[in-house]
Protein backbone atom coordinates (compact mmCIF):
# COMPACT_ATOMS: atom_id res chain seq x y z
CA UNK A 1 0.00 0.00 0.00
CA UNK A 2 2.84 2.36 0.87
CA UNK A 3 4.67 1.73 -2.41
CA UNK A 4 1.42 2.36 -4.26
CA UNK A 5 1.12 5.75 -2.57
CA UNK A 6 4.72 6.61 -3.39
CA UNK A 7 4.09 5.83 -7.03
CA UNK A 8 1.01 8.04 -6.97
CA UNK A 9 3.09 10.87 -5.54
CA UNK A 10 5.70 10.76 -8.30
CA UNK A 11 5.58 13.86 -10.47
CA UNK A 12 8.67 14.82 -12.44
CA UNK A 13 9.66 17.33 -15.07
CA UNK A 14 12.64 15.80 -16.86
CA UNK A 15 14.82 18.42 -18.52
CA UNK A 16 16.82 17.14 -21.49
CA UNK A 17 20.05 19.12 -21.49
CA UNK A 18 21.05 17.87 -24.97
CA UNK A 19 18.59 20.38 -26.35
CA UNK A 20 18.87 23.20 -23.85
CA UNK A 21 21.13 26.10 -24.83
CA UNK A 22 19.96 28.84 -22.58
CA UNK A 23 18.40 27.44 -19.37
CA UNK A 24 17.37 30.78 -17.91
CA UNK A 25 15.43 31.59 -21.07
CA UNK A 26 13.98 28.27 -22.11
CA UNK A 27 13.92 24.75 -20.70
CA UNK A 28 12.81 21.67 -22.60
CA UNK A 29 11.67 18.45 -21.05
CA UNK A 30 8.91 15.97 -20.44
CA UNK A 31 6.44 15.61 -17.61
CA UNK A 32 6.13 12.13 -16.20
CA UNK A 33 3.96 10.56 -13.55
CA UNK A 34 5.76 7.22 -13.61
CA UNK A 35 9.23 6.83 -12.08
CA UNK A 36 9.89 3.50 -13.73
CA UNK A 37 8.65 4.27 -17.23
CA UNK A 38 9.81 6.29 -20.19
CA UNK A 39 8.27 9.71 -20.60
CA UNK A 40 6.57 10.83 -23.82
CA UNK A 41 9.74 12.32 -25.33
CA UNK A 42 11.81 9.23 -24.54
CA UNK A 43 9.10 6.99 -26.02
CA UNK A 44 9.00 9.08 -29.16
CA UNK A 45 12.78 9.15 -29.62
CA UNK A 46 12.97 5.41 -29.03
CA UNK A 47 10.48 4.91 -31.85
CA UNK A 48 12.22 7.39 -34.18
CA UNK A 49 15.59 8.86 -33.11
CA UNK A 50 15.47 11.30 -36.05
CA UNK A 51 12.46 12.95 -34.41
CA UNK A 52 15.15 14.60 -32.29
CA UNK A 53 15.73 17.01 -35.19
CA UNK A 54 12.14 18.26 -34.77
CA UNK A 55 12.68 18.63 -31.04
CA UNK A 56 15.88 20.61 -31.56
CA UNK A 57 14.18 22.82 -34.14
CA UNK A 58 11.26 23.42 -31.76
CA UNK A 59 13.68 24.52 -29.06
CA UNK A 60 15.71 26.81 -31.32
CA UNK A 61 12.74 28.45 -33.00
CA UNK A 62 10.91 28.97 -29.69
CA UNK A 63 14.04 30.55 -28.27
CA UNK A 64 14.27 32.82 -31.31
CA UNK A 65 10.51 33.60 -31.26
CA UNK A 66 10.07 32.37 -34.84
CA UNK A 67 6.61 31.53 -36.12
CA UNK A 68 6.22 27.82 -36.83
CA UNK A 69 4.41 26.47 -39.87
CA UNK A 70 1.22 24.74 -38.69
CA UNK A 71 2.52 21.62 -40.42
CA UNK A 72 5.36 21.58 -37.89
CA UNK A 73 3.51 22.60 -34.72
CA UNK A 74 -0.26 22.54 -34.57
CA UNK A 75 -2.67 23.76 -31.90
CA UNK A 76 -4.53 20.70 -30.67
CA UNK A 77 -6.62 22.43 -28.01
CA UNK A 78 -6.84 26.19 -27.69
CA UNK A 79 -6.82 27.67 -24.21
CA UNK A 80 -5.48 31.13 -23.34
CA UNK A 81 -1.82 30.78 -22.42
CA UNK A 82 -2.14 27.04 -21.84
CA UNK A 83 -2.91 25.65 -25.28
CA UNK A 84 -2.07 22.04 -25.99
CA UNK A 85 0.18 21.87 -29.04
CA UNK A 86 1.48 18.97 -31.07
CA UNK A 87 4.85 18.47 -32.73
CA UNK A 88 4.31 16.46 -35.89
CA UNK A 89 6.19 14.08 -38.12
CA UNK A 90 4.02 12.07 -40.49
CA UNK A 91 1.81 10.02 -38.13
CA UNK A 92 3.90 10.70 -35.01
CA UNK A 93 2.48 13.21 -32.54
CA UNK A 94 4.17 14.58 -29.43
CA UNK A 95 1.91 16.83 -27.38
CA UNK A 96 3.23 19.67 -25.24
CA UNK A 97 2.40 23.03 -23.76
CA UNK A 98 4.45 26.09 -22.88
CA UNK A 99 4.80 26.91 -19.22
CA UNK A 100 5.52 30.61 -18.84
CA UNK A 101 5.78 30.57 -15.04
CA UNK A 102 8.67 28.23 -14.38
CA UNK A 103 9.19 27.94 -10.68
CA UNK A 104 10.00 24.33 -9.91
CA UNK A 105 11.84 23.99 -6.61
CA UNK A 106 14.56 26.66 -6.92
CA UNK A 107 14.43 26.82 -10.70
CA UNK A 108 13.45 29.95 -12.54
CA UNK A 109 13.30 30.24 -16.30
CA UNK A 110 11.34 32.50 -18.60
CA UNK A 111 9.52 29.56 -20.13
CA UNK A 112 9.58 25.81 -20.52
CA UNK A 113 8.44 23.41 -23.19
CA UNK A 114 6.68 20.58 -21.35
CA UNK A 115 6.09 17.42 -23.37
CA UNK A 116 3.02 15.54 -22.20
CA UNK A 117 2.12 12.55 -24.36
CA UNK A 118 3.05 10.63 -27.46
CA UNK A 119 0.78 8.83 -29.89
CA UNK A 120 0.51 7.74 -33.49
CA UNK A 121 -2.32 9.33 -35.42
CA UNK A 122 -4.05 6.73 -37.55
CA UNK A 123 -7.13 8.62 -38.69
CA UNK A 124 -7.67 12.09 -40.11
CA UNK A 125 -9.21 13.39 -36.90
CA UNK A 126 -7.22 13.36 -33.66
CA UNK A 127 -8.98 11.05 -31.16
CA UNK A 128 -10.64 13.14 -28.45
CA UNK A 129 -9.16 10.76 -25.87
CA UNK A 130 -5.63 11.86 -26.81
CA UNK A 131 -6.54 15.53 -26.37
CA UNK A 132 -8.14 14.79 -23.00
CA UNK A 133 -5.10 12.77 -21.91
CA UNK A 134 -2.75 15.65 -22.74
CA UNK A 135 -4.98 18.18 -20.94
CA UNK A 136 -5.17 15.95 -17.89
CA UNK A 137 -1.36 15.58 -17.77
CA UNK A 138 -0.93 19.34 -18.15
CA UNK A 139 -3.34 19.94 -15.28
CA UNK A 140 -1.53 17.43 -13.05
CA UNK A 141 1.77 19.16 -13.87
CA UNK A 142 0.34 22.59 -13.01
CA UNK A 143 -1.28 21.36 -9.80
CA UNK A 144 1.90 19.57 -8.71
CA UNK A 145 3.93 22.69 -9.40
CA UNK A 146 1.50 24.87 -7.48
CA UNK A 147 1.62 22.47 -4.53
CA UNK A 148 5.42 22.32 -4.68
CA UNK A 149 5.20 18.60 -5.32
CA UNK A 150 7.05 18.49 -8.62
CA UNK A 151 10.48 16.87 -8.84
CA UNK A 152 12.96 18.20 -11.35
CA UNK A 153 15.22 15.66 -13.03
CA UNK A 154 18.08 16.87 -15.18
CA UNK A 155 18.98 14.42 -17.91
CA UNK A 156 22.50 15.20 -19.11
CA UNK B 1 17.45 7.36 -18.80
CA UNK B 2 21.08 7.49 -19.92
CA UNK B 3 20.01 5.28 -22.81
CA UNK B 4 17.87 8.11 -24.14
CA UNK B 5 20.75 10.57 -24.00
CA UNK B 6 22.88 8.10 -25.94
CA UNK B 7 20.06 7.71 -28.42
CA UNK B 8 19.91 11.49 -28.93
CA UNK B 9 23.68 11.79 -29.22
CA UNK B 10 24.08 8.92 -31.63
CA UNK B 11 21.25 10.23 -33.83
CA UNK B 12 23.04 13.61 -33.95
CA UNK B 13 26.13 11.87 -35.27
CA UNK B 14 24.38 10.68 -38.43
CA UNK B 15 24.10 12.67 -41.68
CA UNK B 16 20.39 11.73 -41.80
CA UNK B 17 19.75 13.78 -38.65
CA UNK B 18 21.35 16.88 -40.17
CA UNK B 19 19.47 16.22 -43.41
CA UNK B 20 16.27 16.45 -41.32
CA UNK B 21 17.52 19.69 -39.77
CA UNK B 22 18.25 21.14 -43.22
CA UNK B 23 14.72 20.33 -44.38
CA UNK B 24 13.32 21.97 -41.27
CA UNK B 25 15.49 25.05 -41.76
CA UNK B 26 14.12 25.30 -45.27
CA UNK B 27 10.52 24.78 -44.08
CA UNK B 28 10.81 27.74 -41.68
CA UNK B 29 12.51 29.87 -44.32
CA UNK B 30 9.79 29.09 -46.87
CA UNK B 31 7.01 29.70 -44.33
CA UNK B 32 8.47 33.11 -43.47
CA UNK B 33 8.94 34.02 -47.14
CA UNK B 34 5.36 33.02 -47.95
CA UNK B 35 4.14 35.20 -45.08
CA UNK B 36 6.28 38.09 -46.29
CA UNK B 37 4.86 37.84 -49.80
CA UNK B 38 1.28 37.19 -48.63
CA UNK B 39 1.15 33.82 -50.37
CA UNK B 40 -0.97 31.12 -48.76
CA UNK B 41 -0.53 27.35 -49.00
CA UNK B 42 -3.03 26.81 -51.81
CA UNK B 43 -1.51 29.59 -53.89
CA UNK B 44 2.00 28.24 -53.32
CA UNK B 45 0.96 24.70 -54.24
CA UNK B 46 -0.64 26.07 -57.42
CA UNK B 47 2.45 28.13 -58.32
CA UNK B 48 4.62 25.04 -57.89
CA UNK B 49 2.20 22.60 -59.51
CA UNK B 50 2.21 20.32 -56.49
CA UNK B 51 -0.57 18.91 -54.32
CA UNK B 52 -1.66 20.44 -50.99
CA UNK B 53 -0.48 17.23 -49.32
CA UNK B 54 3.02 17.65 -50.73
CA UNK B 55 2.98 21.32 -49.76
CA UNK B 56 2.16 20.24 -46.19
CA UNK B 57 5.06 17.79 -46.22
CA UNK B 58 7.44 20.55 -47.37
CA UNK B 59 6.28 22.99 -44.68
CA UNK B 60 6.44 20.26 -42.05
CA UNK B 61 10.01 19.37 -43.07
CA UNK B 62 8.79 15.91 -44.03
CA UNK B 63 9.12 15.96 -47.82
CA UNK B 64 11.05 13.07 -49.32
CA UNK B 65 13.27 13.17 -52.42
CA UNK B 66 13.75 16.85 -51.77
CA UNK B 67 16.57 18.24 -53.92
CA UNK B 68 18.46 21.51 -53.97
CA UNK B 69 16.78 22.22 -57.29
CA UNK B 70 13.34 21.78 -55.69
CA UNK B 71 14.28 24.18 -52.90
CA UNK B 72 15.53 26.72 -55.44
CA UNK B 73 12.28 26.39 -57.41
CA UNK B 74 10.15 27.08 -54.32
CA UNK B 75 12.11 30.22 -53.54
CA UNK B 76 12.20 31.28 -57.19
CA UNK B 77 8.39 31.11 -57.22
CA UNK B 78 8.49 33.80 -54.52
CA UNK B 79 11.08 35.86 -56.42
CA UNK B 80 13.85 34.90 -54.03
CA UNK B 81 17.05 32.89 -54.04
CA UNK B 82 18.64 30.71 -51.41
CA UNK B 83 21.85 31.55 -49.61
CA UNK B 84 23.78 28.84 -47.80
CA UNK B 85 25.92 28.99 -44.73
CA UNK B 86 27.51 26.35 -42.53
CA UNK B 87 28.80 26.05 -38.99
CA UNK B 88 30.57 23.35 -36.99
CA UNK B 89 28.07 20.97 -35.40
CA UNK B 90 27.54 21.82 -31.75
CA UNK B 91 29.25 25.19 -32.03
CA UNK B 92 25.97 27.07 -31.70
CA UNK B 93 25.32 25.46 -28.33
CA UNK B 94 28.21 27.35 -26.81
CA UNK B 95 28.34 30.45 -28.98
CA UNK B 96 24.73 31.57 -29.11
CA UNK B 97 23.71 31.01 -25.50
CA UNK B 98 23.84 34.24 -23.56
CA UNK B 99 26.40 34.21 -20.79
CA UNK B 100 24.48 34.43 -17.57
CA UNK B 101 24.49 33.03 -14.11
CA UNK B 102 22.06 30.27 -13.43
CA UNK B 103 21.79 28.18 -10.33
CA UNK B 104 19.69 25.28 -9.21
CA UNK B 105 19.91 23.84 -5.75
CA UNK B 106 19.21 20.48 -4.27
CA UNK B 107 16.69 19.94 -1.52
CA UNK B 108 17.64 16.66 0.13
CA UNK B 109 14.52 16.64 2.30
CA UNK B 110 12.19 16.84 -0.66
CA UNK B 111 14.42 14.72 -2.90
CA UNK B 112 14.73 17.34 -5.58
CA UNK B 113 17.52 17.68 -8.07
CA UNK B 114 20.54 19.92 -8.01
CA UNK B 115 21.89 22.04 -10.78
CA UNK B 116 24.62 24.59 -10.47
CA UNK B 117 25.70 26.49 -13.50
CA UNK B 118 27.66 29.62 -14.27
CA UNK B 119 27.73 30.95 -17.81
CA UNK B 120 27.50 28.06 -20.25
CA UNK B 121 25.49 25.02 -19.27
CA UNK B 122 27.30 23.04 -16.62
CA UNK B 123 25.49 20.72 -14.29
CA UNK B 124 26.24 19.04 -11.02
CA UNK B 125 23.57 16.44 -10.96
CA UNK B 126 21.85 15.08 -7.91
CA UNK B 127 19.15 12.54 -8.43
CA UNK B 128 18.61 12.53 -12.16
CA UNK B 129 17.28 9.19 -13.32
Amino acid sequence: MLSCNLTMEYRAYRVYMNYVKSPADLLLGAFSTKADRKDALAECLTFDPLFGAKVRMLYETTLANRISPKEFVNILYHEDGLSILELKKKSIRLTFFKDTEVNIAEIRARQAIVFLSYFKKEKWKTPIGEIDRARKLRDIYLTSKREDNLTLEVIE
Amino acid sequence: MNGIQELISSAEQTPEYWGEMAKLDFAFLLNESMDKHGVNRSQMAKKMGVSRAYMSDVLGGDATNFTLETMAKFMFALGERIHFSSAPIGAEKHNSAPKQSFSWTFDFDKGKTSHISEGDVEINRGLAA
